[in-house]
């Protein structure tokens, strides 16, 4: 699964396995109308390509295909069926919806630290406060405001009863509401 | 008294008229027992007693007698009315201090009743209070008792969904303007520190 050099990228607009399909979808769309084309031209008249969409236009425009090049579409869509199939997909839940500068940059740190390819799908949680949810394939990680209140009990037992009542305290104690696991320790979902 | 005065009254004039009445009854047998040759004399005492008897001295002792008697009985009728008033009097004091004996014997009998019902009625209200401030003493004990538990729980379910109510006060304060832009050092800091676990499982999860 270890990233070839020679293999595409995926562009930061690109961020969930919908945005994948959008393309595939569009490359099927796009191919559908260059066979049209050349179909119908004259040998050796150019193809006009239709235009691109937001994110197929920064996937070319990234990986430097030549869309006329049926070779590259080929790859194009191998490539993203591909990333559809394998790739690995995360899911992470905000207290808002993020905004499309937002989602770029966080997709931009997971393709440089986790995966090139990894797809999150983006879950809405208003409950959490602050923070983000995690959950991978099999383990959840809870970065929100309501686990650092949860982790920092002690500390408000003691400012409620003074410091002997935070000496049973100390221990994390996870809330009725707690999902399922803390983030070191990962636990099956 | 009085009686006794009316009776020897009523006595003496009754033996004045018996003494009268003989009187005149022994002077006309006298003249009747007497001897034939006597008869001028006798005749002639007739005529001198006529004389000296006549209508008018017989009217006037008629007169002096009806007099003394009106007199006897005027002062009888005083001494009777006097012992009556008298006896009245006596009677009305009698009535008086009978009647005052009674109602305070009465009077005496109502205030101990009134005493007996009060004193009844005073105990009857110290056991209904001394009832009421039992009740009371256990309603109030429950009345603690219950709060103290409801507080304890109370302060048992604060200090259990305490993260909660912090996150939810958090969130209802501040929670409009906390945008996701400003947490994104944050998270990715949360995601930094928790990286080696996600790839791990990224790559080796499946």
């Amino acid at each position: 699964m270890a990233p070839d050099s020679t293999a595409l990228t995926l562009p930061v607009v690109v961020v969930g396995l919908i945005d994948v399909g959008r393309l595939i979808r569009e490359l099927d769309k796009l191919e559908s109308n260059v066979q049209q084309q050349t179909i119908k031209a004259e040998q050796g008249a150019e193809i006009q390509l239709p235009k691109f969409s937001l994110l197929l236009d920064q996937f070319v425009e990234q990986n430097k295909l030549d869309m006329r090049n049926e070779g590259d579409r080929k790859r194009a869509h191998e490539f993203l069926r591909d990333v559809r199939q394998t790739a690995p997909k995360v899911h992470m839940s905000f207290s808002a919806n993020p905004s499309a500068q937002f989602l770029q940059k966080l997709t931009f740190w997971m393709r440089q630290n986790i995966h090139p390819q990894v797809l999150i799908a983006i879950g809405l949680q208003p409950g959490i406060g602050a923070g983000s949810v995690l959950r991978t394939t099999n383990k959840y990680f809870d970065m929100s405001l309501v686990k650092s209140f949860a982790d920092s009990r002690g500390i408000l037992m003691e400012y409620l009863h003074g410091p002997e009542a935070s000496a049973g305290q100390n221990e994390v104690v996870a809330p009725p509401t707690e999902p399922v696991a803390s983030p070191t320790e990962g636990a099956a979902v | 008294m009085t009686i006794w005065w009316l009776a020897l009254i009523i006595g003496s004039l009754f033996a004045t008229t018996v003494a009268f009445i003989w009187l005149a009854i022994r002077l006309g047998n006298g003249t009747a027992q007497k001897k034939p040759g006597q008869a001028d004399v006798q005749k002639g005492a007739e005529e001198d007693v006529e004389h000296i008897f006549n209508d008018t001295f017989r009217e006037e002792l008629r007169n002096r007698g009806r007099l003394h008697f009106e007199k006897i009985i005027s002062e009888n009728a005083m001494f009777l009315q006097q012992d009556l008033r008298l006896t009245t009097s006596q009677l009305n004091e009698f009535m008086k201090e009978e009647i005052t004996k009674n109602l305070r014997e009465e009077f005496s009998k109502y205030e101990q009743s009134i005493n007996d019902a009060k004193q009844l009625a005073v105990d009857s209200i110290q056991k209904t209070n001394v009832a009421i401030e039992e009740q009371r003493q256990q309603l109030h004990d429950q009345v603690e008792q219950q709060i103290v538990t409801e507080k304890k729980q109370l302060v048992e379910r604060f200090e259990q969904n305490m993260t909660d109510i912090v996150n939810h006060y958090v969130l209802a304060a501040i929670g409009d303007q906390i945008d996701l832009t400003d947490q994104l050092e944050y998270i990715l800091a949360d995601l930094e520190a928790n990286r080696e676990a996600i790839v791990e499982d990224v790559m080796h999860g499946a």
